[in-house]
């Protein structure tokens, strides 16, 4: 980038004027003065004296874990190097740290003065958030000696910190009763084997002796069978709302509503796999994320992988997409399994949530809805938000959509008085 | 005047020059009292001038943002909020028309899932204002509110808080409280 003035050493000129002139004017005239001047020409020479030299600095930047845990800190360790001809008598650089780390202990920015092929170092700590941050190109900005003349340019070198929660298992989420042909833990109408009691018919041939009601066949000498509610697996997908709009947060620094979001769709995928149930992603985002139904080792490994550092799950909203919402809709239910029930987590801020859940459901999808509460009441202005929020949540109640208004505490806790108010 | 005085400028210098190479010029000029007052009046001029340019120069500096903070993210609802605070803006009237739609909607919604009314009933209390014992929320959702008394105009000059806002902030409370079974 081109020099500019910073203009910090203009008038300076004055003070060889003034000096000289009140040498002459005072009467007796005082040559003492108008050797004072001398001072201030000295002054102005060095002011204008050169351009600020084209900085050529490269950096490097080291991490003392590059894959740390969440709420983990990190020390980033900054190394500048002056790679030019020429000093740098004035050198800043600011340190481009990722939008959604957060530096907890020194700054990230040093001021210092170069020689050729010398290097100056600094350190500072991060707080480790899910997510892959990559950092942006450090500013350097030199000055000449004097300060008068500036210049910015920037230099970068690839540094990323991919921090992947270990997912742990949350409070079983209540799932509803659309199920697969497989053996789960969700317990249907469907009677034949099973742990809860339904009925007793008429014995059949080929029925298995251990289900025989032997006491009645004692009694009244007929054969019957007891019935079970039959236990089955679900396909569920999780379906995460990403939307720049769902970047919301009722403090500066609590955790924003994707970030929520995505740790609780990480609690609930470990814990449905670990319940024998199928489990897909997917995500309303400008970037799509879709990883179909399924169980297993690598499935596991490969949702925790996608909901680490998927772009469109990242803690920051996306700097410029297009999100086409009806498009997408279609789209998602072209994807998703006939049997496929969706478990959708959104905060709720607008009616283009409602309406796609409201839909799913309608196809047969049965929905399920935890939504993060990102919703504050300081002000009028957002004591409305909170009541249209409510109001979401229960027009999504009235047409038979399960709703889960997840506040500050943890989510199994949330889930826990969930499962007693559905159960009673 | 920029031009005479760089013209003046150019000739002292090619005349100071001049003298370097032939010292006999310099005998032109008698340095007597007033010539040298005179040159001492013209730097005294000049030096207050360059002073003063000071004061009117804007200083230049590269300003940098704060990589250190988190990146922050919207609270819901704040944007209303600079609609109720944009007191004397252009287009006012638009922007405290959709303030008050979206609050009548969301009366609306409230009666109908948490009052248990239907959405006719529910319109038919807010146009008649007998959805709340608030009258100033009631006023503020009705279709042609009464001229408040000239008691309550009075009053409303020694507010701070605009009227828009008074009964925008009053019909919120209502219906939070209805919402959490207050009312």
């Amino acid at each position: 980038m081109s020099a500019f003035e910073t203009n910090r050493w203009t008038g300076v000129e004055a003070l060889a004027l003034l000096a000289g002139s009140l040498a002459i004017l005072v009467s007796p005239r005082q040559p003492a003065l108008l050797l004072a001047g001398v001072l201030g020409i000295a002054y102005a020479a060095y002011a204008y004296g050169g351009d600020a030299p084209t900085p050529s600095v490269s950096v490097e930047r080291e991490l003392d874990d590059p894959t740390p845990e969440p709420d983990e800190t990190v020390r980033v360790t900054v190394t500048v190097r002056n790679t030019g001809e020429s000093t740098l008598p004035d050198l800043r650089v600011v340190d481009g740290v990722p939008p959604a780390l957060e530096v907890t202990d020194g700054t990230a920015r040093l001021g210092t003065a170069l020689r050729p092929g010398k290097r100056a170092r600094f350190s500072y700590e991060v707080r480790a958030v899910r997510g892959e941050h990559e950092w942006k190109p450090m500013r350097a900005i030199v000055r000449n000696a004097s300060g008068s003349n500036e210049r910015v340019t920037e230099t970068n070198s690839e540094t990323v910190l991919r921090c992947e929660p270990r997912l742990s298992a949350t409070e079983n989420l209540p799932l509803r009763g659309l199920t697969t042909q497989y053996a789960g833990r969700i317990t249907t109408d469907v009677a034949g084997a099973g742990l809860e009691f339904t009925s007793t018919r008429e014995y059949r041939r080929g029925d298995p002796l251990k289900r025989v009601d032997w006491n009645r066949l004692a009694r009244t000498g007929e054969l019957a069978t007891t019935e079970f509610r039959e236990e089955r697996a679900a396909t569920v997908v999780l379906l995460v709302d990403a939307r720049e709009s769902a970047y919301l947060a009722p403090e500066e620094d609590a955790p924003n509503a994707v970030e929520r979001s995505a740790e609780a769709a990480g609690e609930t995928f470990v814990a449905l796999l670990n319940g024998g149930d199928r489990v897909g992603l997917a995500t309303f985002a400008a970037e799509s994320l879709w990883l179909p139904p399924g169980t297993g080792d690598d499935h596991r490994a490969q949702g925790r992988r996608l909901l680490a550092t998927h772009p469109s799950l990242a803690p920051t909203p996306p700097e410029d997409a297009a999100f086409f919402p009806s498009i997408r809709l279609r789209r998602l239910q072209r994807r998703l399994p006939a049997d496929a029930q969706v478990i959708l987590f959104s905060p709720l801020v607008d009616d283009y949530v409602v309406t796609a859940a409201r839909r799913l459901d309608a196809h047969g999808h049965l929905v399920t809805v935890v939504s993060p509460d990102p919703t504050a009441d300081e002000t009028p202005g957002r004591r409305l938000a909170g009541v249209e929020r409510r109001n979401r949540m229960s027009r999504l109640r009235r047409s038979g959509i399960r709703v889960i208004d997840w506040r500050e505490e943890s989510l199994a806790t949330e889930l826990a008085r969930a499962r007693e108010r559905w159960s009673s | 005047m920029r031009t005479i005085t760089a013209f003046a400028g150019l000739t002292a210098t090619v005349f100071g020059f001049a003298v370097v190479v032939d010292r006999g010029l310099a005998g032109l000029f008698d340095l007597n009292y007033l010539i040298v007052t005179l040159v001492g009046a013209l730097a005294l001029v000049q030096g207050v001038r360059y002073g003063l340019s000071r004061r009117k120069t804007p200083l230049h500096a590269t300003t940098t943002d704060d990589p250190e903070l988190r990146y922050h993210v919207p609270v819901p609802g704040d944007e209303v909020d600079m609609e109720f605070a944009s007191e004397r803006s252009f287009g006012r009237a638009q922007k405290r028309e959709k303030v008050r739609d979206r609050l009548r909607e969301a009366a609306l919604e409230t009666l109908v899932g948490y009052g248990g009314l239907t959405r006719e009933e529910a319109q038919k209390r807010l146009n008649e204002g007998t959805w709340t014992d608030d009258a100033l929320a009631a006023a503020a959702l009705h279709e042609s509110p009464r001229r408040p008394s000239v008691v309550t105009r009075i009053r409303a000059m020694f507010r701070t808080e605009s009227a828009f806002e008074r009964s925008a902030r009053h019909v919120v409370d209502e219906l939070v409280a209805i919402q959490e079974g207050r009312r």
